[in-house]
């Protein structure tokens, strides 16, 4: 688990907007590429269907 | 042993709830916040941690969503600045005022109260909403000039000249008072309850400061994405962001709000409106009930509460879903769907 406790307060806030800022960077991203590789045999799949 | 100090039930909990969540907000373009804390609530989070990680997850959505539309439309700097200082003063002041009713004992009892006259409140716009689209269906034509008129109220705000008056570069000018009073009293809300305030804070940009619609969006977005960092900050100096809680949530919303997004072009908005407006008077119902499982001390009422809260989303996200992926195999079978739903 993260565990930014030890950390003085200001440096512990700064870091909690910097870890979801990133997280959200990564996970649109990442999402984005899995988009690109995926949807399109997905969308196969529900044609099928 | 419990990676990211989760439990594997609660881990799938916060995924699953994040994605349905991201369907149901990337469908109806809102930010979501406003089911997360009270579900943190419910879930017996302290009252600054459930709005604490509310905010922090409204910032990450906020990411994705300035980045998902990286022009913004058109954003108005020198109003989304005035915004983000009267909102970040809002949120600090809302901030302060639930560290206060900490120490009274009485945040979990006041926030809960709230959400339950908010939810309902969201709940009712959406119902009436939905069915005055079957009005609308026969009176179409009038329909568009409906919408578009600037209430009565906002008319008499917005014709107030009290200086200083801000230029706006989009055109027209606006007092700077009535920037401060918008941007202010949406972010008391925000810092009080947790919520990105996207729903309040379009609509005052647009009716009370009188932009047009695009330069609302844009804005809105704009200074929610600075407001939405403030307030994550604001929480986090005092501990009370739970990361592994957003995290979560976070990698559930987001594949959730691409398929809800996607699922716009195919489904239409007005089919399951009444649904989101059910949902939402459902959640209200599922707030009260954890309050009255506090009050009267009976445990079970807390489960209805989650099933209430959490089952809703899952069955609407679900009810979007399915709908796009069975308007999705009929246009494979050689009809064309419409996002107006008349296939």
């Amino acid at each position: 688990m993260l565990e930014f406790g030890s950390f003085p307060t200001v440096a512990q806030a700064t870091l909690v907007v910097v870890t979801v800022l990133v997280e959200a960077v990564i996970l649109y991203v990442g999402y984005g590429h899995l988009e690109s590789q995926f949807a399109p045999g997905i969308a196969t799949v529900f044609e099928k269907v | 042993m419990d990676p990211f100090g989760l439990s594997p039930g609660l881990i799938l909990l916060f995924i699953g709830f994040g994605f349905m969540v991201g369907v149901l907000f990337g469908f109806f373009g809102m930010g979501g916040s406003f089911l997360i804390t009270p579900t943190l609530l419910i879930l017996d989070y302290p009252a600054s941690v459930a709005i604490g990680s509310g905010l922090a997850f409204y910032f990450g959505t906020s990411v994705i969503a300035v980045l998902k539309h990286y022009d913004i439309g058109q954003v108005n700097y020198k109003l989304g600045a005035i915004l983000f200082v009267t909102l970040s003063i809002g949120i600090e002041l809302g901030s302060n005022l639930v560290f206060a009713l900490e120490r009274l004992g009485v945040a979990e009892l006041i926030t809960g109260v709230a959400y339950v006259i908010l939810l309902a409140g969201i709940g009712i716009l959406f119902l009436r909403r939905a069915m005055n689209l079957s009005d609308d269906a026969e009176i179409d034509e009038n329909a568009e000039t409906i919408d578009e008129e600037i209430p009565a109220v906002a008319q008499k705000i917005q014709s107030y000249r009290i200086p200083p008056m801000i230029s706006l570069a989009s055109g027209g000018r606006a007092s700077l008072w009535t920037m401060s009073g918008a941007g202010g009293s949406v972010g008391v809300l925000s810092g009080l309850l947790g919520v990105g305030g996207g729903f309040m804070r379009m609509p005052a940009i647009y009716y009370l400061i009188g932009t047009p619609l695009t330069v609302a969006v844009g804005t809105s977005l704009f200074a929610g994405l600075f407001s939405g960092a403030y307030g994550a900050f604001t929480y986090g100096m005092s501990g009370s962001v739970d990361l592994p809680v957003v995290t979560m949530l976070l990698v559930g919303s987001a594949l959730g709000a691409r398929l809800g997004s996607a699922a716009t072009t195919i489904v239409e908005e007005d089919d399951v409106i009444i649904y989101f407006g059910i949902m939402m008077m459902l959640a209200s119902a599922g707030v009260g009930f954890s309050e009255l499982a506090n009050w009267i001390g009976y445990g079970a009422l807390d489960i209805l509460s989650v099933v209430l809260l959490v089952g809703s989303s899952f069955f609407v996200g679900s009810i979007i879903l399915y709908s796009a992926a069975r308007a999705y195999s009929r246009s494979s079978e050689g009809t064309t769907p419409t996002a107006e739903g008349n296939d």
